[in-house]
């Protein structure tokens, strides 16, 4: 397998990634870096990929991969995943995961998605999310746990506690910035 | 003393004494009667023994707990019994409040059958469902000490109810202009009741209520507008009204929800229902359009669905009732929350397992001599043939991998036969028989019934759902469709196009019914399922993409049968949001294309199609359309504040909230589109629109855009009918038009 070293591919956190917990928050959960990292860690070794909000593309994988390697089939294999569709699943999956000693970096994308669904009470979010992050909690002292999720978004703004909950329970946090302000928003009218 | 009674099921509640409350109809003597049932019932919980050690210490005891036990039961998603602490509870309210309790208390337990809708727990127990014939012993107190169907949910001709049926409507759409009357209308009379100050419209409608007694209101804006409205004045006039049969109880309100379903965001206000009969609202009734009352009859029939839910509901709720019942009478446990998440796969597995139907595009262009095959209900024959069910291993291709029927295809099996049935004994009656309208209602609720259940294999709150079966599915699909189409290719076929279920072929020299019959033999026998001729095309034109016209697109089609019928695939005429005289306008052009017997007629009517977009045209720019027929029905998908663009749809919605009223995600927003600022306008504001307000440069790209979708496929582009539309000149001459279009 070829070196897959080039640098702008990963701009969030620096490789190797050590055994802590990463947030990276952005519009769409950051996806499209999300898979980029993917790819970048399937080039090197095995990775787990838990998806929370259906966005675990495995054709645009597939792409960004391409040019790095001759066997994309075992490059593809070496990521392991699953999806989940509601907050009851993720800590389910969440749980399965961490039954078993875990080697491999554990990517969680879009961990909020369910957990905004207003079909749950907000309690029962925040006790099912409070399960999740013990469990990450454990998984992240044995490996490299990078979590995306998106900002709460105006229709869920009750919600924003389970942003402030998920970012106070890990080590790095890296926010995608806010589009900077139009140039005619820069510039004064001159009269 | 206990006395028999024989009469079809109604109504079903719960009652906080006895447990339920059952409306019949007397099959003797057409008496409504209420009778009264005890229904003691049972949930189930798991988890770690302490936990449950505490919860049996919590409620042992409690007055309304019958007995608590350890049993052994299944859980559907798991390979072994499931150890469970069974709580037999006094009655279905007692049930639902107890469980309540103990959810908050004892949040990570998991629970089985705790949230079960009483009409399902009921069919479960004793095969009876809405509008069943029925035996009953009953005592002197007008308990119910046994009951027995005697007819069930599958039977083709089923022995129903006289049912009285009252229609009030008001006189005019609420949300456009002001309300002066009602219209009453049953099958022994019809009246105007004029909304009088003084109220006697609603001693009137009392008095109606009282002497028909109808067993369903059939109502326009009955949610929404006519019910609040005739309860407001009720209270403030001091003239009693008694909508409910149940005198003892007020409306029951449902709250209004909004929800994602298909791809769509769907608002559904909120819902009065009543006690005792049956309250539809045809504006909130989401099928009635396409199979009426009849149809919600049998979906109620069949999925045990109250009347008044079956009538509101999506044919998801519908399927997953039934599911639910089977599983029941299988001795499975119902999860409460479902759990299970996908099996971990390689991504690699996961690229070869999620896809969807499979497609051919189409070769685009005009076609002659086509046949259309399409598989019956092809995916439930799939669920049924492969025995695709979350708890059975799952086959591989179409070849099933377990013997006994899973919960989903046994769900599904009599069902897809019932429709088959009913479709075979239509076909049975002579044209305009009077039965064939019920039962072709009928047979749509069933095919909606079938259609979702694809999908709710694959939707996250499924009780039986899972993703895995859900692509095998997909899965069988592809491998039919390839199939067949092999199977068309040996037989000389050039595939035109396919899509998930559908083929268009053709050969020289095959253009009648029959020449198709030995390809759809070996089709039938290749795929072990039953396909169809749809028709054969006198001609067929697939559409390529608006965007670039050197793509085709899947699904976008217009075509005329050999009988003359016409069909329309993916086309403006097609879409909600289209007006209505647009649609218009695109349909006649399609009907003079229609009336081309072959290729060679197609030139004379392509003028006639011609000639109908510029007398639309012309009555367009001269202001001669009427704004009603130029209302666009747009969709808000969002909160208001959530959307950083503001498209048409949001504008006209912000103008209906500033002037009070409410726009809720998921909801319609009809609009015009209007000179100056603003360049929307709200239809339902009530506002007067004069012709001469209207945007006509944004309704003549509307119809240049509908009316170059009929004409592309003769050489017409839409570029060159835009700069013909637009020019001044008086007159557009099509060989003109053409050549230019070819130059």
């Amino acid at each position: 397998m070829m070196e897959y070293n080039r640098p702008d591919s990963l701009t969030l956190f620096e490789m190797p990634l050590p055994p802590k917990r990463f947030l990276a928050i952005g519009a769409h959960a950051l996806s499209e870096r999300m898979l980029q990292l993917i790819s970048a860690l399937a080039l090197r070794q095995h990775v787990t990929v838990l998806d929370c909000g259906n966005r675990s593309n495995m054709y645009a994988v597939a792409k960004l991969i391409r040019p790095y390697t001759p066997d994309p089939v075992s490059v593809m294999n070496n990521i392991r995943l699953s999806r989940a569709f509601t907050c009851y699943q993720v800590l389910a999956m969440i749980q399965a995961t961490a039954k078993y000693p875990l080697n491999e970096p554990l990517v969680l994308l879009d961990l909020l998605a369910t957990f905004l669904d207003e079909d749950v009470e907000l309690k029962d979010s925040q006790r099912l999310l409070t399960h999740s992050l013990n469990l990450l909690t454990q998984l992240s002292h044995q490996v490299p746990v990078v979590i995306s999720t998106r900002q709460i978004p105006v229709i869920a703004e009750n919600r924003i506690v389970l942003l402030e909950q998920l970012k106070a329970s890990v080590d790095i946090c890296w926010e995608e910035p806010l589009p900077l302000p139009t140039s005619q928003e820069l510039q004064l009218a001159l009269f | 003393m206990n006395h028999t009674f024989t009469g079809w099921l109604l109504d079903l509640y719960l009652n906080q004494q006895e447990g339920l409350s059952l409306w019949f109809i007397s099959a003797d003597d057409d008496s409504r009667v209420c009778f009264r049932q005890h229904f003691p019932l049972s949930f189930y919980v798991s988890g770690p023994n302490e936990n449950l050690r505490m919860l049996w210490k919590r409620i042992s005891g409690h007055p309304d707990v019958l007995s608590l036990s350890r049993q052994r039961k299944q859980d559907v998603f798991e390979d072994k019994l499931v150890d469970v602490m069974a709580i037999e509870m006094e009655s279905p309210a007692s049930q639902v409040k107890l469980f309540r309790d103990i959810e908050q208390v004892y949040p990570d337990l998991t629970y089985y059958d705790a949230d079960i809708a009483i009409s399902t727990r009921y069919m479960a127990r004793f095969g009876i469902f809405p509008l069943a014939l029925c035996q009953l012993q009953v005592d002197e107190n007008g308990v119910i000490q046994s009951i027995q169907p005697l007819n069930d949910r599958w039977e083709l001709l089923p022995e129903l109810p006289p049912l009285r049926v009252l229609q009030v409507s008001p006189d005019a759409d609420p949300n456009r202009g002001a309300v002066k009357s009602l219209l009453i209308h049953s099958d022994r009379f019809e009246m105007r009741l004029a909304l009088d100050p003084q109220g006697s419209y609603l001693q009137t409608l009392d008095q109606t209520l009282t002497d028909y007694n109808p067993d369903i209101l059939v109502t326009d804006w009955g949610d929404s507008w006519l019910i609040p409205f005739l309860i407001k004045q009720s209270e403030a006039k001091g003239i009693p009204l008694q909508l409910n049969r149940d005198t003892s109880r007020p409306v029951r309100w449902q709250k209004e929800t909004t929800y994602f379903s298909y791809g769509h965001i769907i608002y559904r206000p909120e819902e009065a229902h009543l006690y005792g009969r049956c309250h539809i609202d045809r504006k909130s009734a989401m099928m009635w359009s396409d199979y009426s009352l009849a149809g919600t009859l049998e979906m109620a029939r069949v999925t045990t669905l109250p009347i008044e839910k079956a009538a509101r509901v999506s044919p998801g709720q519908g399927i997953s009732a039934m599911q639910v019942i089977t599983g029941l009478e299988k001795d499975l446990l119902v999860p409460y929350q479902k759990r299970q998440f996908e099996e971990f796969k390689t991504g690699l597995q996961l690229i070869q397992s999620d896809r969807g139907g499979m497609v051919y595009q189409p070769i685009t262009g005009l076609h002659t001599d086509v046949a259309q095959i399409d598989f019956i209900s092809m995916y439930p024959a799939i669920i049924i043939l492969g025995n695709i069910s979350p708890e059975v291993p799952l086959p591989d291709g179409l070849t099933p991998a377990h013997e006994d029927l899973g919960v989903v295809p046994l769900t599904l099996k009599p069902l897809y036969e019932k429709r088959v049935a009913i479709k075979q004994k239509i076909r049975t009656y002579p044209q305009n028989h009077p039965m064939t309208d019920t039962l072709k209602e009928r047979a749509q609720a069933l095919k909606w019934l079938l259609v979702v259940c694809f999908g709710f294999l694959g939707y996250k709150n499924a009780r039986y759902g899972r993703i895995e079966a859900h692509e095998a599915v997909t899965k069988g699909g592809r491998e039919v469709l390839l199939r067949a189409k092999d199977v068309a290719e040996e037989e000389g076929f050039e595939v035109l196009h396919m899509y998930v279920d559908a083929l268009w072929v053709k050969k020289k020299g095959s253009n009648k019914p029959e020449h198709f019959t030995e390809l759809i033999k070996k089709i039938n026998h290749r795929t072990g399922l039953t396909i169809n001729l749809d028709g054969v095309y006198r001609w067929v034109a697939f559409l390529p993409s608006k965007v670039d016209p050197r793509i085709p697109v899947a699904n976008r089609y217009f075509g005329v049968f050999q009988s003359g019928e016409v069909k329309v695939r993916g086309l403006e005429a097609r879409r909600r949001d289209t007006p209505l005289w647009i649609a218009a306008v695109q349909k006649e052009m399609i009907r003079f294309l229609g009336q081309a017997r072959s290729k060679d007629e197609l030139e004379d009517c392509i003028q006639q199609a011609f000639n109908c977009y510029q007398q639309s045209l012309r009555a367009l720019k001269a202001g001669l359309v009427a704004p009603d027929e130029l209302v666009i029905n747009g969709k808000v998908s969002y909160a208001l504040e959530a959307y950083k663009a503001s498209t048409a749809s949001v504008r006209a919605a912000r103008q209906m909230q500033a002037a009070g009223m409410p726009v809720k995600p998921g909801m319609r927003v009809r609009f015009v589109y209007t000179k100056g600022e603003p360049d929307v306008t709200a239809w339902d504001l009530g506002k007067r629109v004069d012709p001469a307000d209207l945007d006509s440069a944004k309704y003549i790209e509307l119809l240049i855009r509908a009316a170059s979708s009929v004409l592309s496929p003769f050489g017409v582009s839409v570029d060159i009918l835009r700069e013909w539309s637009l020019s001044d000149a008086l007159q557009l001459h099509l060989p003109a038009v053409l050549a230019l279009s070819q130059g």
